[in-house]
């Protein structure tokens, strides 16, 4: 078994659709190590949620993992059948999503949706999963636990819920929690809650952490190590305080100007000409090239590959890596 | 800065809530409750504050989209609450919004070009035709879409050029006043400076003003020259922008402050966490309704309601014990 707990390689999710193929996920590449926080940021439509769906195997019709490896615990997850999947899924890698209230069952108790994960991948009786639901939302701070396993999830507020859904996902102890923007519908100060109770429990549980956002505070805050998607690619791929000290792929640094400072009295903010290319009709070189403001010649025909710029910081982009050599 | 382009006092919005079998009215939402401030000429004024705490309705009510339940509203002078349907449509053309969801403000039945013109044509100032078509393309292109993308529907629009297309109609009666509604919260962050430059471009070139309201504190931040905090329905602090990110004195703001998470990882700022939800606005906590979240409350907080005191130049805050 490998140092890291989740290697994927070479991930090629593509959408089959009237229109065309769509590359969502086109060649991805990142490893997560145990109890480490990768964070994945990108845009809408830039396939970092689609990252997430293919690990955990959820991509539907017309979607596909085509090509690649996902090798999780040293096993590759794409080799897996549907059973076997099964009993991976909430278990050993789990997940919690966006938007607490859809990802709940409206009609039923919050306890009952506990105890079912945990009666059914740890062969619990109902009694000791009642305790154990109990016990976990005593874990992730809620209130009155003993009568919030009792109630529905339209009588809890957005940032219980999303407690909720943290408690069900960790529930069994994975080694692998999956947070699709955990803190998107949240306010800043149920955000910040919710991001310091994940902190605790990373370090109390040891968890690894893949944290998709497209917030590069909250990347800054929680991340040990962060890749940067664009169209379906990486595009920059290093550890946090080197990407945000040295952020090289001109994507990257355009989001990190165009982000309004809370100590800086610019009058214009820096913003990235243009928007990101439709998915059917993606440019022929770079994908980021129509609205680089360094492109050169090349860019417009050839496509630049992840490249090594400095220990462990990685850049898909000719400029970026012809500046070092 | 000239004088007081709008004056809002002890505006009240409370929404009924009605249980029963009759659907008696039992109770009421609180959404805005006694909220006074100023907008001076071409200032911008934020409003802050989390989901619930009636930045919005503060913001409709202005406009009497909701009509207010009590207060008054002056505009240039001019009462609005007590204004007939015909002095509000005139008022209307200098007051306008701008809303937070792009996908769902513009009517997709329209094209770009229909939903910009209506106004125009709603208000009298040209028929249709060459002439109006050419303002239509003019508003167009000041918003930084192209005279082309007259005949589109709104689905054919990305969401940054939707809030541009919003933006445009906002402008098609030449308004010196714009309600903006969470514009930029509903896009992505390369493209969310985008509009927000457009924004601060147009008010420069055409002198407007702006109550910008978002969730978002480093977004108003950028753009506001004063800004309002609410909690639970009032303003529990209003400043200038300098003074409110420098030297915040309500203990809600300074949370509100500390919890936005920093794009540094060097940066580990001490953060205050504030405990529990956002209770109801149904029926808000006594006395100062911060008084079941905040770290420094002492009895009195409990049984007063805090006046909104003057602490400076232009620094007003709501609370006992803010010195």
């Amino acid at each position: 078994m490998s140092e890291f707990l989740l290697d994927v390689k070479n991930v090629k999710t593509h959408f089959f659709t009237d229109k065309g193929v769509v590359k969502a996920v086109d060649g991805v590449d990142f490893k997560i190590k145990k109890g480490e926080t990768l964070g994945i940021v990108g845009e809408s439509g830039s396939g970092k949620s689609v990252t997430s769906m293919s690990v955990m195997q959820l991509v539907e019709e017309p979607g596909k993992t085509i090509e690649g490896a996902i090798k999780f615990k040293g096993e590759d997850l794409l080799q897996k059948t549907t059973e076997e999947m099964q009993t991976i899924r909430g278990n050993e890698i789990s997940m919690i999503f966006q938007e607490p209230m859809t990802s709940l069952n409206p009609v039923f108790k919050v306890g009952e949706q506990i105890m079912e994960v945990l009666m059914l991948h740890q062969d619990m009786s109902r009694e000791e999963a009642k305790n154990k639901a109990i016990e976990m939302l005593k874990i992730v701070g809620i209130p009155r636990a003993e009568r919030v396993v009792d109630d529905y999830p339209h009588q809890l507020s957005g940032g219980m819920r999303q407690r909720v859904m943290i408690a069900m996902a960790l529930a069994c102890e994975p080694s692998l929690l999956i947070a699709d923007e955990p803190t998107t519908a949240l306010d800043v100060t149920i955000q910040a809650q919710i991001l310091q109770l994940m902190n605790e429990l990373k370090k109390k549980l040891g968890t690894a952490i893949m944290l998709i956002t497209h917030d590069l505070g909250v990347v800054a805050q929680m991340a040990d190590h962060v890749i940067v998607m664009y169209c379906g690619k990486v595009v920059e791929d290093a550890p946090v305080e080197e990407l945000f000290e040295n952020p090289s792929h001109p994507y990257t640094k355009g989001l990190m100007k165009s982000i309004p400072s809370l100590d800086d009295d610019k009058r214009r903010l820096d913003s990235i000409e243009g928007m990101v290319p439709h998915p059917l009709r993606l440019p022929k070189g770079c994908y980021f090239e129509p609205r680089c403001p360094y492109a050169i010649e090349k860019c417009k025909t050839h496509k630049p590959e992840l490249k090594e710029i400095a220990s462990g910081h990685k850049v898909s982009c000719f400029v970026a890596t012809e500046e070092v050599r | 800065m000239g004088q007081a382009l709008l004056e809002v006092k002890n505006l009240k919005k409370y929404f009924p809530v009605t249980g029963g079998f009759f659907k008696k009215t039992v109770g009421y939402i609180k959404a805005t409750d006694d909220v006074s401030f100023k907008i001076k000429e071409g200032e911008t004024l934020g409003l802050v504050g989390e989901s619930g705490c009636g930045k919005s309705t503060t913001g409709r009510a202005i406009l009497r989209l909701h009509e207010p339940t009590s207060g008054e509203i002056y505009y240039k002078g001019k009462d609005v609450i007590n204004a007939s349907k015909n002095e509000m449509k005139e008022l209307r053309r200098e007051m306008q919004i701008v809303f937070q969801d792009p996908y769902s403000s513009l009517n997709p039945r329209m094209t770009v070009g229909q939903i910009i013109s209506e106004p125009i044509v709603q208000h009298g100032f040209m028929k249709k035709g060459k002439e109006l078509e050419d303002r239509v393309c003019q508003l167009l292109e000041k918003c930084g879409l192209a005279r082309y993308h007259i005949n589109r529907y709104p689905h054919q629009f990305s969401g940054g050029q939707r809030q541009r297309i919003g933006i445009a109609r906002a402008l098609t009666l030449n308004p010196s006043f714009i309600v903006a509604d969470e514009p930029v919260s509903a896009l992505d962050v390369s493209i969310q400076s985008q509009v927000l430059n457009l924004m601060m471009d147009l008010q420069e070139e055409l002198g407007l003003s702006y109550l910008f309201i978002s969730h978002d504190l480093s977004v108003v931040r950028h753009i506001s020259n004063r800004v309002g905090v609410m909690y639970l329905g009032s303003l529990v602090e209003l400043s200038s922008k300098k003074e409110l990110f420098q030297d915040p004195k309500h203990p809600y703001t300074r949370a509100l402050l500390s919890a936005i998470p920093v794009a540094n990882p060097k940066t580990k700022k001490k953060q205050i966490i504030l405990k529990g939800d956002i209770p109801s606005n149904v029926n808000p906590p006594s006395g100062c309704k911060f008084h079941t979240r905040c770290p420094y409350a002492e009895d009195i907080c409990k049984e007063q309601v805090p006046e909104f005191r003057k602490l400076g130049d232009e620094h007003f805050v709501a609370c006992h014990l803010a010195k």
